[in-house]
């Protein structure tokens, strides 16, 4: 039964993470992807992850693509603008994406053996549940943890940075220029 | 008859009867809807089907199915068709966690008034929630539509800005629970002033408005606007996948006024229901007729707020969103660790 719903789970994710690559039209890559995310969510439920999949549902099958298609659906990307058609971009994308594909595959291939003893572990009864997650994340992973947030904070800054508009150059005339800052203003006084 | 096909029958029973009830109280949540309007409205309201009206949600049904299911022809077929249901099925989905009543005891059978008590109640409530969105936002892109994107885009913005506050609101109820489940948590709540409610006042409040904001209720149903965006979302919409989108709305409005209750307002329990717990018949009976009122009533303020107040504009949503109520959820869960830490 439970093998028989990870090989269920472990299609339609593979399959909507095929549509996500394949569809021509990224609002429907977005919502492909909110499939994989919801397939994977009920796979770390097998895995008595159960605090991580309500996360994962919750964040990013729930926020976090929200978000994705309130961006496409301003930006308005249409099919032609998403792809690009240059032969080189695509050699570059494909290369990298075999690589990596090797890489993976060479990873479970190599390890496979060790692999098989993982079902014979034995995991504490509240093993994924939010009390003990929470504890290892504020005792044993507190540096990590806070170092993540930190990343986050400055990716939102430097996001904020790259799409703020330039400051105004200012077009004052001479005598109002910063440093003559004292001698504007007594004669603004004196006009008053 | 072993025990474990007498609890997978008892199980499946539970599903149909909640689920029935849950069919039956969308039906008659919208002709309350509609009645209480009138009531405030000083008009009549439907009354002709039936005794007092009472068959309209029927007859609403019949005129919804004998329309003709139709497609605009430049909508996206697949996305137009999946979209009411998407939007229906997670609000129905949300009534899996919710405790309706004590134990029912039947000679040495006990059976939890609830569908499922899992470890993770209230998480599962905010994800399945956060869902209901992606039929609004699919509705919006696969009719092909300007005025249904705008409540696309409209509804995903809203998500966005009250998903985060709703959680946060919840977090301050959590700490001082200790736990996520759903029945520990109605059990903790215990005698009138045992009721989260007075614990975490900041917190419901939070709660209550971001479920408003949730269920797409006025005043901010921004998403279906009718006075600028038409329809909104459901513009292109008619027959029985217009009624999907209703219902959902209604059964969504139904099960996150229980969780409300469920979390603030002590669920089943009321003071006094204690002295009925020698007769468990009795007990699980007076206690889902609790459940069942206090429901009612704050479906009945949900009502009251709609014909009430107006709706809000876009950049006051915004600035309501990130600048008064998450500020605020993050002083709530402030204050609830610094009295849980004295």
């Amino acid at each position: 039964m439970e093998t028989a719903l990870f090989f269920i789970m472990a299609a339609i994710a593979i399959t909507a993470g095929g549509m996500v690559i394949l569809n021509k039209n990224p609002v429907k890559s977005a919502f492909s992807l909110i499939v994989v995310m919801l397939a994977l969510a009920i796979l770390y439920m097998q895995l008595s992850a159960t605090f991580l999949s309500m996360i994962q549902i919750m964040v990013y099958a729930g926020a976090v693509m929200v978000l994705f298609l309130f961006v496409l659906f301003i930006l308005n990307v249409g099919v032609e603008g998403a792809f690009s058609s240059r032969m080189y971009k695509r050699a570059v994308a494909g290369l990298v994406g075999a690589l990596m594909g090797v890489v993976l595959i060479a990873a479970v291939l190599m390890r496979g053996s060790r692999m098989q003893q993982l079902p014979g572990m034995d995991v504490a009864g509240d093993f994924g549940h939010i009390k003990p997650v929470g504890e290892l994340l504020f005792t044993k992973y507190l540096l990590p943890f806070e170092l993540l947030s930190i990343l986050l904070l400055v990716a939102i800054i430097g996001a904020m940075l790259t799409t703020r508009p330039k400051w105004p150059k200012l077009k004052l005339p001479p005598e109002l220029w910063p440093g003559t800052a004292d001698e504007a203003s007594t004669e603004t006084g004196e006009e008053n | 008859m072993n025990q474990t096909t007498l609890t997978l029958l008892i199980d499946a029973g539970k599903i149909a009867v909640i689920l029935g009830c849950t069919m039956g109280a969308v039906a008659y949540t919208t002709f309350a809807e509609r009645r209480f309007a009138a009531f405030m409205q000083n008009r009549i309201g439907p009354n002709r089907a039936g005794p007092w009206g009472l068959l309209q949600p029927l007859a609403d049904g019949f005129k919804f199915m004998f329309k003709e299911d139709f497609v605009p022809e430049f909508a996206d077929r697949f996305l137009y068709r999946l979209a009411p249901i998407v939007a229906f099925v997670p609000a129905l989905l949300l009534v899996g966690v919710l405790p309706f009543g004590p134990d029912l005891v039947i000679g040495s059978q006990v059976i939890p008034l609830q569908i499922a008590d899992p470890n993770f109640g209230v998480l599962y409530f905010l994800a399945i929630a956060s869902f209901g969105v992606y039929g609004v936002i699919m509705a919006g892109w696969g009719s092909n539509n300007k005025y249904s994107i705008a409540g696309g885009l409209r509804a995903s913005a809203m998500m966005i800005s009250y998903e985060v506050s709703m959680g946060l609101a919840v977090v301050g109820l959590i700490m001082m629970a200790g736990t996520v489940h759903m029945s520990t948590i109605v059990g903790q709540q215990d005698g009138f002033f045992g009721w989260f409610i007075w614990k975490q006042p900041l917190g419901f409040l939070i709660f209550v408005v971001t479920t408003f904001a949730e269920t797409h209720r006025v005043p901010f149903d921004l998403p279906e606007a009718e006075q600028e965006l038409v329809g909104g979302y459901n513009t292109e919409y008619g027959s029985m996948q217009l009624g999907l989108f209703q219902m959902g709305e209604y059964a969504h409005l139904i099960t996150a006024s229980a969780l409300m209750v469920a979390l603030y307002l002590g669920g089943w329990q009321f003071p006094g229901l204690n002295l009925l717990e020698n007769s468990p018949i009795l007990y699980a009976l007076a206690g889902l007729t609790v459940m069942a009122v206090k429901v009612f009533f704050i479906i009945f303020v949900f009502i009251w707020v709609r014909w009430t107040i107006p709706r809000f504009r876009y950049d006051q949503l915004m600035r309501l969103g990130w600048k008064v109520l998450l500020p605020l959820a993050l002083l709530n869960i402030l204050v609830t660790a610094l009295v849980i830490l004295i």
